[in-house]
């Protein structure tokens, strides 16, 4: 055979494979290594000419290979910028969203146990008798199982207690909750106070629970109650006085009352009550025995009938000398297993023999506190799950050497089930409101990835000529991608992690309470965080790799000649995409704005899907369309400018930009980072809006009273004076104005109907909040002018008893419906007594009075007044009202409703004072409640008028919208402009002075920046319209849920302020990152930039 | 028409410190097509920048005309990129988004003159170098003696009086060369232009009027026959 034959000859080349080796410096091969190593019988030597590392090798590289990485992403950090920017945003979206959804669980928690000063009731597991174990009468030795249990983490504090009775059954609706009873006070008697004026019956306990009792309840408290976290959270609810400690409570026989017997009695701190007698229970008859003839048999006491029909012997007891040390302010009706609102007295006050009878009866027990931060905060299910193991670990021991065991009643879980209905709808609707910011967040760091990737094309191209392999080639790129986006990642992370409680502290759009008593703590598991890497980074690479690959497989002179392919983009479906966004908000602006109509999709299914996945596709295909558009802007503006001096020398240069890639997708970002601005601008407003109106429509005014009876307007001015007297307000120490609303019958004349009338007093604007949604129209001063001088408006559901049209549809929203017309004469009749007739029967003398009034529009509620009643009522001014009932009954007139004007309710002292007036006016004479703007705004903000939470979610789409735009101007636009610095050069040198140079960039860039965001602003408020309905209907939900009678429709309110902000704002950073970046341009050494180097 | 005295350019620092051009002296006269050669890095594209206004000077002084300079930075010289100096690069470098037409227009534009009349005057360079008939065409639908042509009428349009051109012919075949440079001696002849050309081709640069030899930062020679090693005084 000749050496020819047996020769390895590359079959490509032609070429002996020895001369191969040669040339590229590689070890020389000699035939039997070649012949030995070809596999696929090619002549080279295996499939390649150059050994694999081993396994041990390639992990040894890693960290040299993560440092170079690291050194190579420094070098070219511009391009890095933006895959850095886009997994930031990324990563700090998602992280914040996760670690919300864990904090507003924390705060719903923390806010729904508010109220529960116990998480524990712990009581004998064994009922009291002869010979039962596991029990003790000795009170001290009952206490000393706080002791034991002080040893385990999960309790923060413990103390004896002698109140209820002990619970042994699971659950509210089992027969036997309602059996063990509290400690009532029977009397008491005192040398300071009007203790004949306090009532005892406390009707609201029954009528907020389960029928177990409806009298005033007591406790007394042990050491442990008086110190440590009880004391704490006892502090948060006192209006007057401090918290004793247990020492001081043991001293001065501490009693704490609350602020409705402190106010009835007339009492005030250091005041005392000579004797205060109360009763415990020592037996109980059921309703069945009591029907089958049984007694309650030695009962020493008297015999007490409760709502549910069982009968308690309650057997007397007398404390004395008991001293006032503080009053708290009553709450809501919480968990019913401790009853609501007790008298609360040092256990020091009682003896011996006291202690031994009310633990003989079962009335002794220990609270107990749980340390709260332990609760785990993953999800209210895990919570559910802690708290039953703790009970199981604590029912499973015995206690003391008598071997006590005890049934363990948890407060906490009830709460929590829930917690966990509600919070699940909050959070699939949060989740809902945060797609298009992630989306946005993804777009970003796509683009970027894109925008770096094609920095690089050369330079990829150039070294895969020079031998640099696919595999290689791509390790270089995503090494480098893995380290920007790790970087970028760990930033976000850490950013999002400081700023979730903030954001969950957020009463309003954009406004932040740091003194939220709501401190949240969200802590992500290691799960999470992995789960947030692999989004981020992990989307970050393989998209990375799939653009790699396909820039790998380029042809090599397509990427050294830098001619690009131009994609074919598939516009059609990006239309088709908008036009069904489209669609979805003109359904919601047809839906919001008349509700009789269906819009324009019948079929409910359909319609639900298009309104749910409609903003969506309106978003997106939104900003791929009008990106097109934007993109146009340099030739849309030079089309209109080109003839001013600024741009006649260079209008030529601007032909065809925007027709580039990048350029296109500038646009695109822009759109979607100030769409999403205006969306969350929109929203957010429009529900802080809807939280305050809120408030104001259910209140009405600054306060709202309700007397027992019917009062006068002067009765009702020194009742409210002695109250302002009583709190010593700095803030209120006057009536500004007041008013009431008539409440009568009335009927078109001749016809039987009667229409409730609702009549609004002269100057009723100087106190009654009103909101331009109320009234037909948005002109609240004409409408009032209207009223006065003898007009009506009617509720939608009063129009056919007028025989009234509804002017227009769409009257409520800005098309005023003012067109007076439409003229009614209504009845009024008096009935009055009129003797009696000869067979005996009263004579009624009816009196009719009619008045003609004109017809204003629709009005959708009156302030302080239920919507319900609304939509049946007409409501008309005094001069109607004067002529129909005659001025002596007008000036007598009185009412059980009367609204008050005092202070700026929307300033925090004002609050606060109204805060505290209104505790002093519901204890007042013949007041039946009393309501203010304050407690009623601050209800809507926390539990969220809107939804819990939301306030937070929107401003934080704002934010990383807002962030998102600037960063996005200053990142994409520094690589454009690299893009273009050889253009820039060509421009120079064929004349263009730095002057010219730096007005074409500047013009083409911000005609772009200037048009992308003039759509992005339009397209922002189409998609909060579109988004409306979704917003509508949670909002409805949630304001039904939380007991609001006049649910506010959510018409959106135009925040241009914000919006122009962010705007100008990011104006701002696109001419910095301009001027910059064309400076440095300019400075750039031509010649350098021409030949390419 | 061009006069360079005692040119002198360096780059970088201290020890790093190369000098480049030493002291370049020449003189261009009006109507001349001259070929600058010269090994590799011997600073031929480096003599040309600071002469089209690209890059500044260390030292020495440049007369162009009415225009006097040399060591002033490119921003302060643009008056020379505008009336003085066409460029013509090897890359063409036109605006590809433009069309034959309006990458000449925009180049006038730029100077001051009116769109009218720099329509007319670009028209009219177009018909000049042959290019009448591809005046609508963008960069990418003209072959690369179209797009060079289009590049020299850009540079003619201005009536500046010298053409610089880098390597004008390196990106296009021999034929298409042959005829770019057959071009520029008609503009020379004709339009009394002088061309500055820098080329590796030797038979190109035998087509010159004269051949300027860079070597170590000085010119060595300043006509073809001395170049070649001919006694100048012999003809």
């Amino acid at each position: 055979m000749s050496e020819e034959k047996t020769t390895p000859i590359d079959p490509i080349t032609g070429k002996k494979i020895k001369e191969i080796s040669e040339e590229v410096g590689l070890n020389e091969y000699s035939e039997e290594e070649v012949k030995s190593n070809d596999n696929n019988g090619d002549g080279l030597n295996g499939d390649t000419l150059i050994t694999e590392p081993t396994l041990i090798q390639k992990l040894s590289s890693v960290p040299d290979n993560l440092i170079m990485a690291a050194k190579s992403a420094w070098i070219g950090r511009e391009r890095g910028l933006a895959v850095f920017a886009g997994v930031f945003l990324a990563s700090l979206v998602i992280t914040t969203v996760v670690a919300y959804g864990v904090g507003l669980s924390q705060a719903f928690l923390q806010f729904s146990l508010e109220e529960e000063i116990f998480d524990v009731k712990m009581d004998f597991s064994e009922d009291p008798g002869d010979n039962v174990t596991g029990r003790t009468n000795d009170s001290v030795q009952w206490e000393s199982v706080c002791d034991e249990l002080a040893n385990m983490e999960e309790f923060s504090d413990c103390g004896l207690v002698f109140g209820r009775q002990g619970v042994r059954v699971d659950g509210f609706f089992d027969q036997d909750f309602i059996i063990p009873q509290p400690l009532n006070v029977a009397n008491a008697t005192g040398i300071t106070g009007d203790w004949g004026n306090v009532s005892w019956a406390y009707p609201e306990a029954s009528n907020s629970g389960p029928p177990i009792n409806d009298g005033r309840i007591l406790r007394f408290y042990g050491e442990g109650i008086w110190d440590g976290e009880f004391a704490e959270r006892h502090s948060k609810r006192l209006i007057y006085g401090s918290w004793p400690s247990s020492a001081d409570a043991e001293t001065n026989r501490s009693v704490v009352l609350p602020s409705q017997i402190a106010s009835a009695a007339g009492v005030s701190i250091n005041d005392t009550i000579d004797i205060l007698t109360f009763t415990y229970v020592t037996d109980y008859l059921s309703f069945e025995d009591s029907v089958a003839g049984r007694t309650l048999e030695n009962c020493a006491g008297e015999e007490v009938v409760e709502q549910s029909g069982f009968s308690f012997c309650r057997v007397e007891m007398t404390v004395t000398n008991l001293k006032v040390s503080a009053v708290y302010k009553e709450g809501g009706a919480g968990n019913p297993t401790l009853l609501f609102n007790p008298v609360m007295i040092s256990e020091s006050v009682l003896n011996d023999s006291q202690r031994l009878i009310l633990m003989d009866n079962d009335h002794g027990y220990l609270g107990l506190t749980v340390d709260r931060n332990l609760l785990p905060t993953t999800s209210t299910a895990d919570a559910t799950e802690w708290l039953e193991e703790l009970k199981k670990d604590v029912e499973g021991q015995n206690y003391t050497n008598s071997g006590i065991s005890v049934e363990y009643n948890d407060l906490i879980s009830g709460t929590i089930t829930f917690l966990n209905i509600f919070l699940g709808i909050i959070q699939v609707f949060d989740y809902v409101l945060m797609i298009p910011i992630v989306i946005l967040s993804f777009s970003v760091l796509i683009y970027g990835l894109v925008l770096s990737l094609e920095q690089r094309k050369k330079e990829i191209s150039i070294q895969r000529v020079i031998g640099g392999t696919e595999k290689t080639l791509s390790r270089i790129v995503l090494l480098e991608l893995i380290v920007i986006s790790m970087f970028a990642w760990f930033f976000g992370y850490i950013i999002a992690m400081l700023a979730t409680p903030d954001l969950v502290a957020a009463v309003g759009f954009m406004e932040f309470d740091r003194d939220s008593e709501f401190r949240v703590n969200p802590v992500l598991g290691i799960v999470t965080i992995i789960f947030i890497i692999v989004v981020t980074v992990g989307v970050s690479w393989l998209f990375g790799r799939s653009r790699t690959k396909e820039f790998l497989s380029i042809e090599i002179d397509e990427g050294v000649r830098k001619v690009a392919k131009v994609k074919e983009q598939r516009t059609w479906l990006h239309l088709l995409v908008f036009v069904v966004g489209l669609l979805a908000a003109l359904e919601s602006f047809i839906q919001s704005n008349n509700s009789d109509s269906d819009g324009l999709v019948g079929n409910f299914i359909f319609d639900a899907l298009l309104l749910l996945f409609g903003p969506f596709m309106l978003w997106i295909g939104g900003a791929l369309i009008l990106g097109r558009i934007g993109a146009a802007g340099p030739r849309i503006l030079g089309l209109i400018l080109g003839w001013t001096a600024a741009l006649k020398d260079i209008k030529r240069g601007l032909r065809g930009s925007g027709s580039s890639e990048s350029v296109n997708r500038l646009a695109v970002v822009m759109i979607l980072t100030l769409s999403v601005v205006t969306l969350a601008a929109i929203q957010g407003v429009t529900g802080s809006l809807v939280d305050e109106r809120t408030a104001s429509a259910q209140v009405g005014a600054d306060m709202q009273v309700q007397f027992d009876s019917p009062v006068t307007e002067e009765v009702a001015r020194a009742e409210m004076m002695l109250a302002i007297d009583r709190v010593e307000s700095q803030e209120i120490s006057n009536i500004s104005a007041m008013t009431s609303v008539g409440d009568i019958f009335t009927s078109p004349s001749g016809e039987g109907a009667l229409i409730r009338t609702w009549v609004l007093f002269d100057n009723h604007e100087k106190t009654l909040i009103w909101d331009n949604q109320a009234i037909p129209g948005d002109d609240q001063d004409t409408v009032i002018d209207l009223w006065s001088s003898g007009g009506f408006t009617v509720g939608e559901e009063a129009l056919d008893v007028l025989d009234l049209e509804r002017k227009n549809s769409l009257a409520r929203n800005g098309f005023p419906d003012l067109v007076m017309g439409g003229g009614r004469t209504i009845e009024y009749t008096e009935y009055s007594f009129g003797g009696i007739s000869e067979d005996f029967t009263p004579i009624i003398i009816e009196t009719i009075t009619e008045t003609d009034i004109e017809f204003i529009g629709v009005h959708e509620w009156v302030p302080g007044l239920g919507g319900t009643e609304a939509a049946q009522s007409i409501v008309i001014g005094e001069s109607a009202y004067r002529e129909l009932v005659g001025d002596e009954n007008a000036d007598n007139y009185e009412s059980n409703r009367w609204f008050f004007e005092f202070c700026d309710e929307t300033d925090n002292n004002c609050a606060e004072a109204l805060r505290n007036l209104n505790v002093e006016i519901t204890n007042g004479e013949g007041v039946s409640s009393a309501d203010d703007w304050s407690n009623a705004h601050k209800e809507v903000e926390n539990s969220g008028g809107l939804i819990f939470g939301t306030p937070g979610l929107l401003s934080l789409q704002f934010l990383v919208a807002a962030l998102a735009s600037v960063a996005s101007a200053f990142v994409f636009l520094s690589l454009v402009l690299s893009q273009r610095k050889k253009e820039l050069a060509i421009f120079q040198a064929i004349g263009a002075s730095p002057n010219q140079v730096v007005r074409i960039v500047l013009f083409e860039i911000m005609s772009i920046i200037v048009v992308s965001m003039v759509l992005g602003i339009a397209l922002g408020i189409t998609l909060a319209q579109a988004f409306s309905g979704l917003f509508g209907i949670f909002s409805y939900i949630f304001q039904i849920f939380l007991g609001t009678s006049t649910p506010i429709d959510r018409n959106l309110v135009w925040p241009w302020g914000r919006v122009i902000l962010v705007n100008i704002m990011v104006f701002v950073a696109v001419i910095a990152a301009l001027l910059f970046t064309t400076r440095r341009a300019l400075k750039s050494d031509l010649a350098v930039v021409l030949k390419g180097e | 028409m061009l006069r360079v005295s005692e040119l002198k350019k360096g780059f970088g620092s201290g020890r790093n410190r190369l000098e480049v051009l030493k002291g370049i002296n020449l003189e261009i006269q009006q109507g001349e097509l001259v070929a600058l050669m010269g090994p590799s890095g011997c600073g031929k594209s480096t003599l040309l920048n600071i002469i089209g206004g690209l890059l500044e000077g260390d030292s020495g002084e440049i007369t162009l005309e009415d225009f006097t300079y040399g060591t002033r930075p490119p921003n302060k010289v643009v008056d020379v990129r505008r009336k003085g100096v066409g460029w013509i690069f090897q890359d063409f470098h036109l605006l590809n988004q433009l069309n034959a037409l309006d990458n000449v227009v925009m180049a006038l534009e730029l100077s001051g003159i009116n769109s009218d009349e720099a329509e007319k005057l670009a028209k009219d360079s177009l018909i000049r170098v042959g290019l009448e008939s591809r005046m609508e065409f963008i960069p990418d639908q003209l072959s690369g003696g179209q797009s060079q042509r289009v590049a020299i009428a850009r540079a003619i349009a201005g009536s500046r009086p010298l053409l610089l051109a880098d390597e004008p012919t390196g990106n296009l075949d021999v034929k298409s060369g042959e005829e770019i440079i057959e071009l520029f001696k008609e503009l020379c002849r004709t339009d009394g232009i002088s061309i500055l050309m820098v080329t590796h081709d030797p038979i190109l640069a035998s087509m010159a009027d004269r051949m300027l030899l860079l070597k170590d930062g000085l010119t060595a020679a300043s006509d073809i026959r001395s170049a070649w090693g001919e006694d100048v005084e012999e003809e």
